[in-house]
């Protein structure tokens, strides 16, 4: 008898908290809390004093990482990417450097009309794309 | 670096006849590679010789005209064989060069030859030959002309813009973390 009214009084218990715990906006409970005044009576340097890094960083296995990670892939990939962009800036540079001599050598002979044209089928080409 | 103005005019490049400065930049760079590779072959056949025979070659005394003309042959094998068959030396690759037809069709083949062999004739003449990449419309110089070609960019800087920008749009970036 004793038991099930205990069983029964854990289950209203139970139901009792459900409810409320539904009833309640985390949210807006979360906005009312001031993070920056709790963040602000944290003291990090107290907290990280008592965490031993030299014991944290021993634990890590370095060569695992190391195996791992394809550093020579990566390294490729950079240096392939550096390659291309230094390429791209050479042959841009060398495009602008042919553009403003062309400008001067028509000044030069006072032609007018178009700098730098392209062969017909070319044109063409350009134009249906 | 480069100006707004300035990338809007060679992202549009493609296709249009190359100017002087890519040109004579592309050049020079094949004279470097054509001679280094020249270099390396006679090294190898003084080598191979002194291996063989047992004595050094010297190609500086007495051979110096048959070194000449191995040079002039290698010169000519080296542009021709590449326009030939590819429409572009190393030097106009690196540069985004490429040798059509006058009309911008691909290159034959014998016209690539034939522009190799046309080639030093913008040379002898004192260099005039190759007023014409400045002067002309079309920037062709004296063996362009001979030979019936031009040169024209075959880089396409728009689609390596948008190909960079996706590859930049596709990494996390460092900031955000």
């Amino acid at each position: 008898m004793r038991a099930a009214s205990e069983l029964l009084a854990q289950r209203v218990m139970e139901r009792v908290l459900d409810l409320v715990i539904q009833s309640l906006d985390v949210n807006e409970l979360a906005g009312q809390v001031d993070l920056n005044a709790v963040i602000e009576k944290i003291d990090l340097n107290a907290l990280l004093s008592r965490v031993d890094m030299q014991a944290l960083v021993e634990q890590i296995d370095i060569d695992a990482i190391v195996q791992d990670t394809d550093i020579g892939a990566a390294i490729a990939m950079s240096s392939g990417h550096v390659a291309s962009e230094a390429v791209d800036i050479l042959r841009g540079q060398a495009i602008a450097l042919d553009d403003r001599i062309d400008h001067w050598v028509r000044r030069l002979l006072r032609r007018s009309g178009p700098g730098l044209a392209a062969p017909p089928t070319l044109l063409k080409t350009q134009a249906e794309t | 670096m480069t100006s707004s103005a300035g990338r809007a005019s060679w992202t549009g490049a493609l296709g249009r006849y190359a100017g002087a400065a890519s040109r004579f930049a592309a050049y020079a760079v094949d004279v470097i590679v054509s001679w280094a590779a020249y270099s390396l072959g006679l090294a190898g056949v003084s080598f191979a010789i002194m291996i063989v025979t047992g004595r050094s070659v010297s190609w500086h005394l007495g051979g110096t005209i048959a070194v000449g003309v191995v040079f002039a042959v290698w010169e000519l094998t080296y542009f021709g064989y590449c326009w030939a068959a590819a429409g572009r030396t190393p030097g106009m690759a690196l540069f985004g060069l490429r040798v059509v037809r006058a009309d911008g069709a691909d290159l034959d083949p014998w016209r690539g030859v034939l522009r190799a062999l046309a080639f030093p004739l913008s040379i002898i003449l004192f260099g005039l030959g190759f007023v014409g990449i400045l002067t002309q419309r079309e920037h062709r110089a004296l063996h362009d002309l001979i030979a019936g070609t031009a040169v024209v960019y075959s880089w396409d800087a728009r689609a390596t813009q948008l190909r960079r920008l996706a590859q930049t749009a596709g990494r996390p970036r460092a900031d955000l973390g």
